[in-house]
């Protein structure tokens, strides 16, 4: 277990003392479980907004413009008056170059 | 409800959309696809939904598929969206077809946050999104 020192600024701290107060009482080490609960959500936002698939459109190798989602990208390309069907679109999830194919093809 | 296995295939029902041309099949209700573990990709769909589509319309991409007897086929796609009509849930993946395709194929990738149970006794399949995060 690692001990560390921060610096909190006082309404952050007056939020923490509160929220540990509200989820654990007054027992021992209720700011660290607080904060520990704290980082473990945050690790996996992040984890989760790292794996969210990108969509990006180009026109002659020129970016012009990418979104989360299909949708939002028509719907971008169409304010931008660029027809989709003019745009490469690469996304940041690849296409495996091979892929098994299963027993019902033949 | 349509039957969710057909000749003890598991099937499952889907709307497929195209976003970029706002294009969707079928117009009403859903189509059933057989669900196929084999199948690594997200949906393989025959050429003449493709092309209802409008995915021959778009800078398609190219891949090759690999048969179970080893040989290899190209198939064509291009990103595109399904709906689990059942569920009430959409996802986005690459939608490929390939000649001769008579059915539509959902793959691996398609259904990897799922929780399908196969149930032979009653003959149904029970589909069910996932409670916790997959590994």
């Amino acid at each position: 277990m690692g001990l560390i020192t921060v610096s909190l600024n006082d309404e952050v701290e007056r939020t923490l003392r509160k929220l540990a107060r509200e989820m654990y009482g007054n027992k021992k080490g209720a700011l660290s479980k607080v904060i520990e609960t704290a980082i473990e959500k945050l690790a996996a936002r992040k984890q989760y907004t790292e794996k969210q698939t990108i969509y990006r459109a180009y026109k002659n190798n020129k970016l012009i413009t990418e979104a989360s989602s299909l949708e939002e990208l028509a719907e971008k390309l169409n304010q931008r008056g660029v027809d989709p069907r003019e745009v490469r679109i690469l996304a940041t999830e690849d296409i495996k170059p091979r892929a098994r194919i299963g027993y019902r093809m033949k | 409800m349509t039957p969710q296995i057909v000749d003890r295939t598991p099937v499952i029902e889907i709307m497929i959309e195209n976003p970029l041309l706002k294009k969707t099949y079928p117009k009403e209700g859903a189509v059933i696809a057989v669900i196929d573990t084999g199948y690594e990709g997200f949906l393989l769909i025959p050429e003449d939904i493709f092309n209802h589509l409008g995915f021959n319309q778009l800078k398609t991409i190219k891949r090759q598929l690999i048969l179970p007897n080893g040989e290899t086929i190209t198939s064509e796609g291009f990103y595109g969206k399904i709906i689990l009509t059942q569920i009430n849930q959409s996802r986005e993946g690459y939608i490929e077809t390939i000649k001769n395709l008579t059915e539509i194929v959902i793959g691996t990738q398609a259904i990897k946050n799922l929780k399908l149970t196969l149930d032979y006794c009653t003959n149904t399949l029970h589909t069910k999104p996932c409670q916790t995060k997959p590994p």
